[in-house]
Order: structure tokens, then C-alpha cells, then sequence
């Protein structure tokens, strides 16, 4: 027998080929959580700085016993009030496709569309980063360097917050091992708490971002949560609405680029082409100014608990 | 006439290998930090059986907390609001070239990622790279403690106050009492028990010694002229100075 149409024939001297890209792509594991909601939006400064000065102010005035009828005795009152800063700074990134990518991109996942869409979503997991960062600044904290987070942990930090008159609503962002630990001390709890219906929800797996809701607190899970203590912790937090503020500056790509260049832009960012034609290359550069500052430190408070 | 030359080898082969270590994987990428410390921020440490304090990280993020770039070297930044709203909270801002650090100075160590960017961490901590490219932090909690006890002997923190400590040790009653209550249905969980009752006796000795310290230290510096020594004579002529 000879001259088989053979597949490995045809794999050597033309006819197949070995491999055959295909129009399906998989995505790796990332963490796609965004957590810009968790905070205040304020508006930018656009005049003269970049930086928002944003005054405090704490009410709750309660009247003096006057001295009698017919005198008054008291002195005035003035509402005590404080400020900080939102400053937003530039943050941007950039993708240089050649033209031989595009050219070879039909029918294909990966094509300029996606890059595109990568590019879109930076900008919430760039905030979701400076929320977390915000959180090593807040001063009260619960939990214990290089023990694993427990159920009681977030009791201590429900109590931390309930002293200072925080509203109900709270939220916790804590890293997925400290997700892991409070699965597993909840497990272990006894009394009414392991009748909660929440008790048992909050055991089973649901990935990244929302977890669930918990005694009430809404627990968010974030692998940019950072490591504190040389490594051995991580610092979670546990917060009201108002702790936490961010602003974006607002841009105007109408300004200084050709129309024609802008491929994306709304008031918070912009995707703008730049031509390398020398290299045959184009640029595309997403621009955004966002500026995360701690609004009010007794409306937070660390979890700091064993990495 | 040409005659046999004896050649000798000039070097052994070795092959050659090249190892390229590009760096942590990008995921490690962060920022860099200073140690701030909060007047409430004390812990006990099991290993020391001492009080330390809590060193939380300031990050130097531009757009976190008002941290500014230098609008003329944007690698520069400036973090004079962030260090004036730690002030206005009661935070000690322990720089990283603070000269008082002694050995401790320049704390933090710099390590390159995949992608251009760094990872910041503590001086101590080492990385294992695993074949594949995956790191594991060799965490130095050791020298931690030791940072951080320096950090509180050198008076470079708050000093610990009694309403801290009172705090600190209601927080283990209060875990006691649920560890108590746990072990009357579990008789397995009385070495818990036994464990926070060990952890609040060694609490309260710490306390003892670090008060006195702190009085010691806090005691003020006679100015003026110094009193003139009480001599006692005793029996037999023999002589005693009080200063």
C-alpha cells in the first residue's frame, strides 16, 4: 500500500496545518472587582487646583439651661468643623498594537475591540486600589496580628462602629483569606448565631466581589487588599457610607486631540490613538485622574487579621 | 625544523547557563509606604510577652489622601497632606530616613516586578521563586518585633496609656467570658480558657513593667542648683553621703 491521503502527509508537505487558532479565547483568573461605589463621589476642583479642600462639619448642638428668666448667662456656640483634601493625579495606560496585528485579527477573540475593553475596565480596578490603600490610614482597629479572623472579630468591629454612632448600613471589604478564616470560624459558631439564615448563606462559595450579607454588613471580597505587619496580616475594613470619598477629575478630550483620534471618552477618561507611521504602530492610551481620600476616620475601622 | 609542542588544555567546558530573573510577577507591584502609629495602636505580643505598638502603613499613592505628584518629576511625590491629616488624627509619621532609626533606617526594602513596577515591603522579607515563576514571601516576624520594639524603646511612637491597656485587656475578658461560656457545652475548648486567663496574667505583668518604665522615663530633669549632699556620721566616726 502506498500514497495514503494521509493526515501526517498532508502535515508535511502541505494540505494541514498543525495547529488551527481558534475564535474561542479563555480568560485567566483576575480579580474584576469594582469598588468605586463603596465610596463618595464629590465633584473635582477644575479651578486654579487639583486638589478639593472639603470642610467637615459636626452638628448635634443642644441648648444650655439659661442662667434665669431674665438673663440668658450662656455664651456663643460655634459648630466645630474640620476639612481634608481630595487631590486627583494623572493614571494612565497605554497598548501599542502593530498593523500587522489588526491586519490578522478577523474572526478573532483577541482583536482590537477586546484590547479596548480591557483598557475600559482599568479604571474601576484602579479605584478599587486606591479605596484599599486608603484603609492602613484609618486608626481604630480590631482583629489580632497573626490570628486568623474570626466571627468574633466582626462583632468587635460592629461594636467599634455602633460607639460611634454609625449608621446601619456598613460594608467590609476583607481579602479572600480573610474570607476563608470567617467561613470557617462561622462554621464553628454555636448559639443563635448558627441559626442564621445569613450564617449559612455566607458558607457558601460566590467568587470575587459581593459575598454576601452578613449580620447585616454587606462583606466584599478583594484580592488587592494589602498585607500588613512585614507580610504576616492583611488589613480588611469595615466601614459606613461617608468614610471613604473619591472624585475624578473631569476631562475634555475635545480640547486638545483630533476628534478623530478619540476612540472612547466620557467625562471621567478617555481611549485616544496616537500613529507611530514610521513603525507601522498605533497607540492607544487611556487617560483618567482619580483622586481616593478618607473622609471621616470614626465611620471606619481596620480588620487586621493573620495573611 | 619544527618539532612536537605539548599543548595544554586552557580552561574546562562549562556549560553555560543563563538564569534571567525578571523580578517578582506584576501582581506584586504596590506601593511605597511610611509607618505611621495611632495613640490607641498597641497590641501584646505572645512571643515577647510585651506591649508593641500597631505600625500601620501611610501609603505614598498619588491621588490617595492628597499625596501630589511633582508636577515637574512626576517620580517625585509629595505627601505633605497626608502627613498633616495623619498629624490632625494622632498619628506619628516615622519616616523612613528618620536618622533615630539607627539600624532600623531606611525600613523599607524595594523589589522589581514583571512590567516595570516594584514591590515594597518590609526591610526583612525575602521572596522564594518557584520554578514556574510563582513567589512565597519569607515573612521575618521576628524581626517585626524586634522594628517594632525598637520603634517603642527609642520613644519614636506614643507612649502606651492606661485607657489603651484597659481596653486592650476588656477585649480578652470579654473573650474569656465567651471562651467560659463555649467550654461549660464543650469541655475539649478548657484549654482555651486556660490559654486567655495565661495571655490576660502575662497582660497585666507587661503593664506593671512598661508603666514603670514609662514613669521612669517621664520623670523631670532637676534644673537649678543642686542641693548640697546630707552627710550622716554614724558611730565611730564613719561617714554618709545623701545625695
Amino acid at each position: 500500500m502506498a500514497n495514503e491521503s494521509s493526515y501526517a502527509t498532508y502535515l508535511s508537505n502541505g494540505g494541514r496545518v498543525a495547529r488551527l487558532l481558534s475564535d474561542m479565547m479563555h480568560v485567566n483568573l483576575y480579580d474584576p472587582t469594582g469598588l468605586r461605589f463603596l465610596m463618595d463621589y464629590k465633584e473635582p476642583a477644575m479651578m486654579g487646583s487639583a486638589t478639593l479642600n472639603i470642610t467637615k462639619i459636626t452638628r448635634g448642638l443642644v441648648l444650655s439651661a439659661a442662667s434665669s428668666e431674665i438673663s440668658g448667662g450662656g455664651s456663643n456656640s460655634i459648630p466645630t468643623t474640620t476639612n481634608y483634601d481630595l487631590t486627583y493625579a494623572r493614571y494612565y495606560a497605554k497598548m501599542q498594537p502593530t498593523d500587522l496585528f489588526v491586519m490578522t485579527q478577523d474572526g478573532q477573540a483577541l482583536n482590537l475591540d477586546y484590547l479596548f475593553g480591557i483598557l475600559s475596565e482599568a479604571r474601576d480596578l484602579t479605584l478599587t486600589d486606591l479605596l484599599v490603600a486608603l484603609f492602613a490610614n484609618v486608626s481604630g482597629n480590631v482583629g489580632t496580628s497573626g490570628v486568623n479572623l474570626s466571627v468574633d472579630d466582626i462583632f468587635s468591629a460592629m461594636y467599634y462602629l455602633n460607639l460611634q454612632n454609625n449608621p446601619a448600613a456598613l460594608a467590609c471589604v476583607l481579602h479572600p483569606q480573610q474570607i476563608n478564616d470567617l467561613i470557617d470560624s462561622t462554621r464553628g459558631e454555636t448559639g443563635a448565631f448558627q441559626f442564621r439564615a445569613d450564617a449559612q448563606g455566607i458558607l457558601a462559595p460566590t467568587g470575587v466581589g459581593f459575598r454576601g450579607q452578613l449580620l447585616g454588613v454587606q462583606f466584599y471580597q478583594s484580592d488587592s487588599v494589602v498585607t500588613a505587619n512585614a507580610g504576616a496580616d492583611r488589613r480588611g475594613c469595615m466601614f459606613s457610607a461617608g468614610a471613604f470619598a473619591y472624585t475624578m477629575g473631569k476631562v475634555d478630550p475635545a480640547m486638545q486631540i483630533n476628534p478623530a483620534d478619540i476612540i472612547y471618552g466620557d467625562t471621567e477618561m478617555f481611549i485616544e490613538r496616537a500613529r507611530d507611521a514610521d513603525n507601522a504602530m498605533s497607540s492607544y492610551l487611556v487617560n483618567a485622574y482619580p483622586g481616593t481620600a478618607e473622609q471621616e476616620d470614626l465611620r471606619a475601622v481596620r480588620i487586621t487579621t493573620d495573611a | 625544523m619544527s618539532s612536537t609542542v605539548r599543548i595544554s588544555a586552557t580552561g574546562r567546558y562549562q556549560r553555560r547557563q543563563v538564569v534571567e530573573d525578571e523580578g517578582l510577577p506584576a501582581k506584586f507591584a504596590n506601593n511605597p509606604y511610611v509607618y505611621v502609629h495611632y495613640p490607641r495602636g498597641f497590641s501584646f505580643d505572645d512571643v515577647l510577652g510585651e506591649f508593641l505598638p500597631d505600625l500601620n502603613e501611610g501609603h505614598l499613592v498619588a491621588g490617595v489622601n492628597g499625596v501630589e505628584e511633582d508636577p515637574r518629576n512626576p517620580k517625585i511625590l509629595k505627601p505633605q497632606k497626608m502627613f498633616a491629616g495623619t498629624l490632625a488624627k494622632g498619628g506619628i509619621v516615622i519616616n523612613t530616613d528618620e536618622d533615630r532609626l539607627g539600624e532600623w533606617k531606611n525600613y523599607l526594602a524595594s523589589f522589581d516586578c514583571k512590567g516595570g513596577g516594584k514591590h515594597y515591603c518590609f526591610v526583612a522579607v525575602e521572596f522564594d521563586k518557584l520554578p514556574g515563576g510563582e513567589a512565597i514571601a519569607r515573612e521575618a516576624p521576628n524581626q517585626f518585633r524586634e522594628f517594632r520594639k525598637y520603634i517603642r524603646d527609642h520613644r519614636l511612637c506614643h507612649e502606651m496609656s492606661e485607657p489603651v491597656y484597659n481596653k486592650l485587656v476588656g477585649i480578652e475578658e470579654s473573650a474569656l467570658d465567651r471562651a467560659i461560656q463555649r467550654a461549660q457545652s464543650n469541655p475539649h475548648l478548657g484549654k482555651k480558657v486556660e490559654a486567655i486567663q495565661a495571655r490576660i496574667a502575662a497582660m497585666k505583668k507587661a503593664w506593671a513593667k512598661l508603666n514603670d518604665a514609662q514613669q521612669e522615663a517621664a520623670q523631670p530633669v532637676q534644673k537649678g542648683p543642686k542641693a548640697p549632699p546630707t552627710i550622716r556620721v554614724g558611730p565611730g566616726g564613719a561617714s554618709e553621703v545623701q545625695a
